[in-house]
């Protein structure tokens, strides 16, 4: 007889809500169902209703993580439909805001695994850490968040040289922290390697057959980034190489985004040193910044590589000033499909760690209501309750660890 | 036409190539289509639905992955026309397993009958939501 945990829809430690059923076994997870929307804002629909020019800041709100992933992501399709490229300054310095994005997201997944396995203290270095990031962004771009840096044909911002050694500096700590720090303790230490190794295993076939994007896909074996796959901006120009782990549990999952925030680093120091002058936005895109484009008639899809996986915007348009139909599919959605091989098999006390390896844009659990379907009651467990069960598993694992 | 034909099943048309190919696939052979697609190792990437005036469009769009060894990159798109009269195509979502939640999604907002789909509920809005809407009038 299994009993069902309804977990969610709201929580506040990981980013958005959302309602999973647990059906339960003892201890032990055998199905899973999901509920969403409960943050459902009518994007897509709003979309139909702005201009070509009003909608990135729009795109941009999408996700409060990889916001300037969106916006990119948005704005090629329409230049796509114009037929105008960008000039190589203003790709390069995409190619650097894309980067900076996914390195400040991937430490905050790091971090917040860290928390919810009981390392307080990595948490807490690793957000020290990712701050330097967000202060580097708000030099560039004025803003921690939000960028607004890509615009139909170009960008809005130059980098100055006199910001280069700047952006190095922190460049390199990052680099050199993730290399000196996170990669040992993940590669090292027991109580992680206790609670992350060959738990809640996808293998290569799941992965595939669910079409799961990103990292997770990635971590199972997959050789798939659109990065490489349908590259855009500045990444045929620059040397990076696709991270691939086989493994599939949760450690390869976080292994994966500790190897490709070195990636990224090192892409963003090729840009820097390549990064040639000249414009930033195409003359022709110029009318643009203040007033919407007459768009050409058309159906296109762009694709770009997020810090979580596949972005994926579609775009129909009539002719108009304004699209018919514009589409979204992000990372998380796509992942959501798979989160029946990942969850189901694991422990109780395991769904918040392998929950946070598939680095959800969603979420969950701020309070739990435990129904044991055999007697009707309701038990009303707190987030901070399912936090201790899983950082007293912790400790039972290992008895030193306090 | 676009080197990219060759990968689709014979009974599709090509509507255009250009950005991107799209053919479209009539309703009763959607299931032979993606099947087709499915055993040539593409990557199903989501589906698209929408309302152009008239009829309900519903898109799948695959992509080229580096798994599968050919020199080709980018995307595929089959397109499926219905009616409003008679919003139903049968459901992919046992061959693709993705296909479930985005089927369901575009039932919630367009009203598109998946003939065969487990599960057609609401997934976004609440359970008592009035109509689809991203329909147009």
């Amino acid at each position: 007889m299994s009993s069902i945990i309804p977990v969610g829809p709201y929580h506040p430690a990981l980013h958005e809500p959302l309602m999973i059923k647990l059906f339960v076994e003892g201890e032990q997870v055998v199905d899973v169902d999901l509920r969403l929307g409960h943050v459902h804002r009518g994007i897509e629909w709003l979309g139909e209703r702005r201009t070509w020019i009003q909608i990135p800041y729009l795109a941009e709100r999408i996700c409060g993580i990889c916001g300037d992933v969106h916006r990119r992501t948005y704005i090629s399709a329409v230049e796509k439909l114009l037929e105008i490229e960008p000039p190589p300054r203003a790709q390069y310095i995409r190619t650097i805001m894309l980067e900076l994005e996914r390195i400040h997201s991937h430490l905050l997944i790091i971090a917040a695994l860290f928390h919810a396995i009981g390392f307080d203290a990595w948490f807490m270095q690793i957000m020290a850490i990712r701050e330097k990031v967000m202060d580097l962004c708000e030099l560039i771009s004025g803003n921690r968040k939000h960028y607004a840096m890509s615009v139909i044909g170009g960008v809005r911002r130059d980098i100055p040289d006199e910001l280069k050694p700047k952006i190095l500096r922190v460049v390199r700590e990052v680099r050199e922290y993730t290399q000196k720090v996170i990669i040992p303790v993940m590669e090292t230490d027991k109580t992680y390697l206790a609670r992350m190794r060959d738990v809640s295993k996808i293998d290569y076939g799941t992965a595939f057959k669910y079409h799961l994007v990103g990292p997770t896909v990635r971590a199972s074996g997959v050789y798939t980034d659109i990065r490489y796959d349908e590259p855009y901006e500045a990444y045929p120009e620059v040397d990076w190489e696709v991270i691939v782990h086989k493994d599939g549990d949760n450690w390869a999952r976080m292994y994966v985004r500790a190897l490709e925030t070195i990636v990224s680093c090192d892409i963003i120091e090729q840009c820097l040193e390549k990064m040639p002058s000249g414009d930033i936005i195409h003359p022709k895109a110029k009318p643009w910044l203040r007033m919407p484009p007459k768009v050409p008639e058309g159906e296109v899809m762009s694709r770009s590589e997020a810090p979580r996986g596949e972005v994926v915007h579609f775009i129909k348009s009539t002719g108009g000033d304004r699209p018919a139909r514009w589409r979204v599919r992000t990372p998380t959605y796509a992942n959501l499909a798979g989160i029946k091989p990942l969850l189901v098999g694991c422990h109780v006390a395991d769904v918040p760690v392998s929950y946070t390896t598939i680095d959800p844009c969603l979420s969950c659990t701020n309070r739990i209501e435990i129904v044991d379907v055999r007697t009707g009651k309701v038990t009303v467990v707190t987030d901070a309750q399912l936090r201790m069960l899983s950082r007293k598993y912790t400790k039972n694992l290992v008895p030193r660890v306090r | 036409m676009s080197s990219l034909a060759r990968y689709l099943p014979p009974f599709v048309t090509i509507e255009k190539d250009k950005p991107q190919l799209m053919a479209v696939c009539p309703r009763e052979k959607i299931r032979e289509a993606v099947e087709h697609m499915v055993k040539q190792n593409f990557r199903f990437v989501t589906m698209t639905g929408y309302d152009d005036g008239q009829n309900l469009v519903v898109i799948y769009h695959f992509a080229f992955h580096p798994g599968q060894n050919v020199p080709e990159k980018g995307t595929i798109h089959l397109k499926v026309v219905v009616p409003k009269s008679d919003p139903k195509i049968p459901t992919v979502s046992d061959i693709l397993p993705p296909a479930f939640l985005y089927e369901r999604e575009i039932w919630e907002f367009l009203g598109v009958v998946f003939e065969g789909h487990p599960r057609l509920e609401h997934l976004f809005l609440t359970e008592d939501y009035p109509k689809h809407p991203l329909r147009k009038s």
